[in-house]
C-alpha cells in the first residue's frame, strides 16, 4: 500500500511539473505536436545546462542555441539569455526561426512585454521586417524613460516616461510604402482601440516617410540587461486597410 | 506621449482637404440641379448615385471583441455624357480611418466607345480594368471583407491609379475583348500623405476575356491577367491570373453564382531573394427565393519562397472559410451577415487562427452604372 501511495504521489509530482510553466512547453493551443518541436529541436541543436547557471534560472542559452518561448522557435545569434519565472532574461540576440509574414510586403501585429532595468544602458528592442542579419527593419526600443521608434531612414521618441516595465503591440503595415506604424501601449488591441502613435499622423514634419520601409521578413528581439516577459504574434492585424 | 499638436495640425490639414473637395461637389452639383423652371430638362444625361457600406466585425480575441457598427465607406458617382463621343465618371469615396472620414477622389475618367469601332477607351484615374474584384467597387462585390489575395495583392479594395485604358472586342465569332492599360505606378498601394516616386517602369496591365452560354440557361465569363510594375527601387512586381464567374437566373433573381480567382504574384527585389506567392478564393451562392441566398467564399494563400533563418524552405498557407448569409430585396439594398474563420500553418503545423462574426448592410441610391455580368 505504501509503495503504491508513493508512486501515485511521484506520478502526480511529475505531471503537475511537466504542466506547470506553459513557457517551458509548446504552445498546444496552436496545435504544435509536442514530440515533433523536441525532435526537430534536437536535430537542430544542442541544449547544454549551463555551469553558471543561476539558482533561479530554468535552462540558460548561449549563442547558437535554439528554444522555444512563447510559442515561438528562437534561435539565440549571440549573447546570452536564461529562462526565469519572468521570462528570457539577459543580453542577447534573439531571432524567430520563422517568417513574420507571407511576404516582406504584408502587414503584422505584434505583442511584447518587456522589462528593463534603471540603467540607463539597459534596454529592451522588438524588431520586425528584419532581414537575417537583423538589419532594414523596423525597431521599438524601450528603456527606463522612453519608447523609440526607428526605422531604415529614421527614429522617433515617441514616448518619454520613467517606466521598467511595459506591454506594447507593434502594428506594421509593410504592405504600403512607406512603411504605416502603430503603437499601442498595452496588450490587447482592436481595431479601436487608442493608439499611443500612428505614423501616418505623428510623424512630424518629415510626415510618413520618417522609417522608410522595411525590407526583411524576419523578427526577434534585443535584450540588454533586460527581460522578455512575453511575445505573440497575431493571426490578424488590428486595422486592416 | 502623443506628438498631440502635429496630430491636431494633421487631422486638420486633412479636414481642410476634406472640406474644399466637398464645397467644390457640392457647387458641382449645384451648377446640375436646375431651378424649379427647368424641370423638365433632362439634366443633359447626368446621373448621380450615391453608396453606403456599413460593417460591423465580431471578433473573438482580445480587444477585437470590443467591435461596433461602422460606416466602411461612402460614395458619391456622377456620370453621364459630355457630348455625343464621349462620357464622364466622377467618383469620390469618403473612408473611415482613426474615427474621422477622409473624403477623396475615387476615379475622374472620360470615356468613348464611339471614335474606334470595336474599341473602347478611358483616361483618367480609374480602378485598373484587370481581375474580376479589383475592376469593382467594394460595394458591388458579393461578398463582405476582402478575400486572402485581394487584400495582399491590391491594397484591400483595388488598385486605383492614372493613365490609359483601351479595351477591343474581337471580330471573332465568340466572345473575346482584350483590354490593355498603362499608368503612372507611382504608387500601386495606398500610403497616407504620400505622393509615391516615380517608378523605373509604369504600371501596365492586360486582360483577355471570354464568355460562354451555360446550359440551363447559365453563363460563364473567364478571363486571364497580368499586370507588371517595375517600382523606383528597381524591384520587379508581376501578377498572372484568371477569373471566373458564373451564373444561373431564374425568373427576376440569381439562382447560382460561382465566382473564382487566382493569382500569382512574383516580386523581384534588387539585391534580395525572390518573393513568389500563389492564392485565390472560391466563392458559391446559391438562391433560396429572390430575397434570400447563402454564400460560401474559401480563400487560400501560400508563400512559395519563404525561409527560415537557415535559408530551409519553410512551406506554409494561410487558409479562410466564409459562409454568409444575404437578404437583398434588389441590388439596391443587400444585408449580409457571415462567419469568417482564418488559420495559418507554418511546416504543418497551425500557427494561430482568428474567426469573427461580420454583418454588413449596403445601400445604394440613385443611379448607378449597369453591372458587367
Amino acid at each position: 500500500m505504501k509503495k503504491l501511495f508513493s508512486t501515485i504521489l511521484l506520478g502526480m509530482s511529475g505531471l503537475m511539473l511537466g504542466c506547470g510553466d506553459e513557457r517551458l512547453a509548446p504552445d498546444t493551443n496552436e496545435g504544435q505536436p509536442r514530440g515533433s518541436e523536441t525532435s526537430q529541436a534536437s536535430e537542430s541543436f544542442q541544449v547544454e545546462p549551463n555551469s553558471e547557471q543561476t539558482p533561479e534560472a530554468i535552462a540558460s542559452y548561449k549563442a547558437g542555441d535554439g528554444f522555444q518561448f512563447s510559442g515561438l522557435q528562437f534561435r539565440l545569434r549571440r549573447g546570452q539569455v536564461a529562462l526565469t519565472e519572468k521570462g528570457l532574461e539577459g543580453t542577447g540576440l534573439l531571432l524567430v526561426n520563422g517568417p513574420l509574414a507571407p511576404s516582406i510586403y504584408s502587414d503584422a501585429l505584434i505583442s511584447v512585454g518587456f522589462e528593463v532595468s534603471d540603467e540607463d544602458s539597459s534596454f529592451a528592442e522588438l524588431m520586425a521586417f528584419v532581414r537575417n542579419d537583423a538589419s532594414q527593419g523596423i525597431r521599438l526600443r524601450m528603456n527606463s524613460s522612453s519608447v523609440i521608434l526607428i526605422g531604415p531612414q529614421g527614429q522617433l521618441t515617441v514616448v518619454r516616461e520613467n517606466r521598467t516595465k511595459r506591454e506594447l503591440s507593434l502594428e506594421i503595415h509593410n504592405s504600403e510604402d512607406p512603411s504605416h506604424i502603430i503603437l499601442w501601449d498595452q496588450w490587447e488591441v482592436g481595431r479601436f482601440t487608442d493608439e499611443i502613435f500612428d505614423s501616418a499622423l505623428d510623424a512630424g514634419p518629415l510626415g510618413s516617410r520618417a522609417f522608410g520601409r522595411a525590407r526583411g521578413n524576419f523578427f526577434g528581439v534585443e535584450l540588454k540587461n533586460a527581460t522578455l516577459t512575453r511575445i505573440e504574434r497575431r493571426s490578424r492585424i488590428a486595422r486592416p486597410h | 506621449m502623443r506628438n498631440s499638436i502635429d496630430r491636431q495640425i494633421n487631422t486638420w490639414k486633412q479636414k481642410k482637404r476634406g472640406g474644399y473637395l466637398l464645397a467644390s461637389l457640392l457647387l458641382l452639383l449645384a451648377l446640375f440641379c436646375p431651378p424649379a423652371s427647368l424641370k423638365a430638362s433632362d439634366w443633359g444625361g447626368l446621373q448621380i448615385g450615391g453608396a453606403a457600406d456599413l460593417i460591423a466585425d465580431f471578433g473573438f480575441k482580445d480587444a477585437n471583441r470590443d467591435r461596433k457598427l461602422n460606416v466602411r465607406s461612402v460614395e458619391l458617382m456622377l456620370y453621364g455624357p459630355t457630348d455625343h463621343l464621349f462620357e464622364g465618371v466622377l467618383s469620390f469615396a469618403a473612408h473611415e480611418y482613426q474615427g474621422e472620414f477622409n473624403l477623396g477622389l475615387h476615379e475622374a475618367f472620360i470615356k468613348s466607345s464611339r471614335l474606334i469601332p470595336r474599341t473602347r477607351f478611358q483616361i483618367g484615374q480609374f480602378f485598373l480594368g484587370v481581375g474580376r474584384l479589383n475592376a469593382l467597387h467594394q460595394h458591388d462585390w458579393p461578398f463582405i471583407d476582402s478575400p486572402l489575395t485581394q487584400a495582399q495583392f491590391f491594397d484591400g479594395e483595388g488598385i486605383i491609379d492614372s493613365g490609359l485604358e483601351v479595351a477591343w472586342l474581337s471580330p471573332l465569332p465568340f466572345y473575346m475583348d482584350l483590354t490593355v492599360g498603362v499608368t503612372n505606378g507611382w504608387r500601386i498601394t495606398h500610403s497616407h500623405g504620400d505622393a509615391g516616386k516615380k517608378p523605373s517602369f509604369p504600371t501596365h496591365y492586360a486582360k483577355l476575356e471570354f464568355f460562354q452560354d451555360l446550359p440551363a440557361g447559365g453563363g460563364l465569363l473567364w478571363a486571364l491577367n497580368y499586370l507588371g510594375r517595375r517600382d523606383s527601387d528597381k524591384t520587379w512586381l508581376r501578377l498572372a491570373g484568371a477569373h471566373a464567374v458564373a451564373k444561373w437566373r431564374e425568373a427576376n433573381f440569381l439562382r447560382v453564382l460561382l465566382q473564382a480567382e487566382v493569382w500569382a504574384r512574383f516580386l523581384k527585389p534588387q539585391g534580395v531573394a525572390s518573393e513568389n506567392q500563389l492564392g485565390g478564393y472560391l466563392y458559391a451562392q446559391y438562391g433560396w427565393s429572390p430575397l434570400i441566398s447563402t454564400g460560401l467564399r474559401f480563400d487560400m494563400l501560400s508563400s512559395l519562397s519563404l525561409k527560415d533563418l537557415d535559408q530551409k524552405s519553410v512551406p506554409n498557407h494561410q487558409m479562410q472559410f466564409s459562409p454568409q448569409i444575404n437578404f437583398s430585396v434588389s441590388e439596391m439594398a443587400v444585408f449580409r451577415a457571415g462567419y469568417s474563420y482564418l488559420r495559418d500553418f507554418q511546416r504543418g503545423r497551425s500557427t494561430g487562427h482568428e474567426h469573427q462574426i461580420l454583418l454588413q448592410s449596403i445601400f445604394i441610391l440613385g443611379a448607378h452604372p449597369a453591372h458587367d455580368f
